[in-house]
C-alpha cells in the first residue's frame, strides 16, 4: 500500500509526539573506512588557552582558503576537515591543526609539489572510529572525549588526533559534525 | 620602434596566457573507483519524468524539503549529505517516469524497529559499496552528460554495473559540485 498521501498526517502526528516527548536519540558511534579523495590544506596553530575562539578562526581560515583554491582551478566540494595533528596535549601549548577542503579535480604531481600558498594532498582511505557532534563546535570536547573513551574500551589504538568533518553551508557554522579518530 | 614594443607587449600577453588575464587553469575532474562509505539514512521514494529531467528540479526540491521536515520531526539530524538514486534502465516505462529515491544521511543511531518500518519514508542502513565516481559542475539540466562520461569510462574498464546510478550532494549549498556515482563490480 502506498502511503504517500498520508505523509502530512504522519508528519503532524510525529510533531505532536515530538512536542510531548522531546525525542532525544543517541548518535551513531562505530568503526569505518573513510573514502579516498583529494584536498587542499592549510595549517593553523591555536593556543590551548584560546581554544574558545578556535571555531571562528577555522571558519575564517577556510573562507580564505576557498578563493585561493579557485584561483588555481580547483573546485571545493563543500566538505571540510579540521584535523588535530597531535594526539594529546602539545608540548609548547600550541595545538597544530590542518584545515582541508575537499576538491573535485584530480591533482597532478606538479600540484602536490607546488607552492600555491596552500598544500595539495591526496586523502587515502583510513580506518577510523567515528561519531557525530550536534551543536556548536566550541562544545564538541565532551563528544570527542566520549569517542576516545569508547576507542579505549574497544581496545583500539589511536594513530592520530581527532578530525572534524563538516558540510559547509553558505558561510554558517553547521549544526552537526562528524568526529573521526584514526585507529588501528 | 613603437611597432616592436607593441609586438613585445602582445607576445608577453600571449606568453602569460590565462594567468595574466586572471583565469584559473582548466583541470580534469576526478574519475575512478572507490569504496563508498555507508551509514544510516531516511529515504523517500517518488517519480521523475525521464524525458524532461531538465525540469525535474522543482519536483526534487519539493521532496527534499518534505524529507528534511519529516526527518527532523522524527528526531533525526541530517548530516548534510544526500543521495538521489534513479532507477534508470534500458527499457523506459510507457509513462516516461522513473522511480527516484532521496536519502538523507543522519547522525543518530536508529533502532532495529525503525529499520524495519515500511512507510514511504523509511529509515535504512546503507552498506559500503564499490562505485565508479566523478563530479559534475553545473546544474541538473546538464547532469546527464556527466553520467554518460562516467558510463563510458566504466565500459572501458574491466567492470560491470551493479546497481542504479545516483548523485551525492551537499544539502547546504547548491553551488558545490555534485558527485556522480555508479555501483560497479569487477567483471
Amino acid at each position: 500500500m502506498r502511503l504517500r498521501h498520508l505523509l502530512p498526517i504522519i508528519a503532524l502526528l510525529v510533531t505532536v509526539t515530538a512536542v510531548g516527548q522531546d525525542i532525544e536519540r543517541p548518535v551513531q558511534r562505530g568503526i569505518k573506512t573513510t573514502e579516498p579523495g583529494a584536498a587542499i590544506a592549510t595549517s593553523l596553530a591555536i593556543s590551548i588557552d584560546d581554544m574558545a575562539g578556535a571555531a571562528e578562526a577555522f571558519v575564517r581560515a577556510l573562507n580564505d582558503l576557498q578563493p585561493m583554491a579557485e584561483a588555481e582551478g580547483f573546485t571545493v566540494l563543500g566538505v571540510s576537515h579540521i584535523a588535530t595533528l597531535v594526539f594529546g596535549m602539545p608540548q609548547d601549548g600550541q595545538m597544530p591543526f590542518e584545515l582541508r577542503l575537499l576538491i573535485a579535480e584530480q591533482p597532478t604531481q606538479e600540484d602536490y609539489d607546488a607552492d600555491y600558498g596552500f598544500k595539495v594532498m591526496e586523502l587515502a582511505p583510513q580506518k577510523v572510529a567515528y561519531t557525530f557532534h550536534k551543536g556548536p563546535m566550541d562544545e564538541s570536547q565532551g563528544t570527542t572525549m566520549g569517542l576516545i573513551n569508547w576507542v579505549m574500551e574497544q581496545e583500539l589504538q589511536p594513530t592520530g588526533g581527532p578530525e572534524f568533518v563538516m558540510n559547509l553551508s553558505e558561510g554558517e557554522e553547521p549544526n552537526v559534525a562528524e568526529i573521526r579518530l584514526p585507529v588501528k | 620602434m613603437k611597432m616592436t614594443r607593441l609586438l613585445i607587449g602582445c607576445v608577453a600577453i600571449a606568453a602569460l596566457g590565462s594567468a595574466a588575464l586572471g583565469q584559473a587553469p582548466v583541470r580534469e575532474l576526478q574519475m575512478g573507483t572507490k569504496t563508498a562509505s555507508g551509514g544510516y539514512a531516511t529515504t523517500l521514494d517518488f517519480e521523475l519524468p525521464v524525458n524532461d529531467f531538465a525540469n525535474a528540479g522543482a519536483t526534487i526540491e519539493e521532496h527534499v524539503k518534505l524529507l528534511d521536515e519529516v526527518t527532523r520531526e522524527l528526531g533525526f539530524t541530517p548530516t548534510g549529505t544526500a543521495h538521489l538514486e534513479l532507477e534508470i534502465s534500458m527499457e523506459a516505462r510507457p509513462d516516461g517516469m522513473v522511480q527516484a529515491h532521496i536519502k538523507f544521511f543522519i547522525a543518530e543511531q536508529p533502532t532495529d524497529e525503525e529499520l524495519g518500518d515500511e512507510f514511504d519514508i523509511d529509515v535504512v542502513q546503507i552498506g559500503e559499496e564499490m562505485v565508479a565516481y566523478t563530479y559534475h559542475k553545473g546544474g541538473l539540466d546538464s547532469m546527464e552528460q556527466s553520467f554518460m562520461k562516467l558510463m563510458q569510462w566504466v565500459f572501458g574498464q574491466p567492470l560491470e554495473m551493479n546497481g542504479f546510478p545516483r548523485i551525492v550532494a551537499n544539502l547546504g549549498d547548491d553551488d558545490f559540485p555534485i558527485e556522480v556515482q555508479m555501483p560497479v563490480k569487477p567483471e
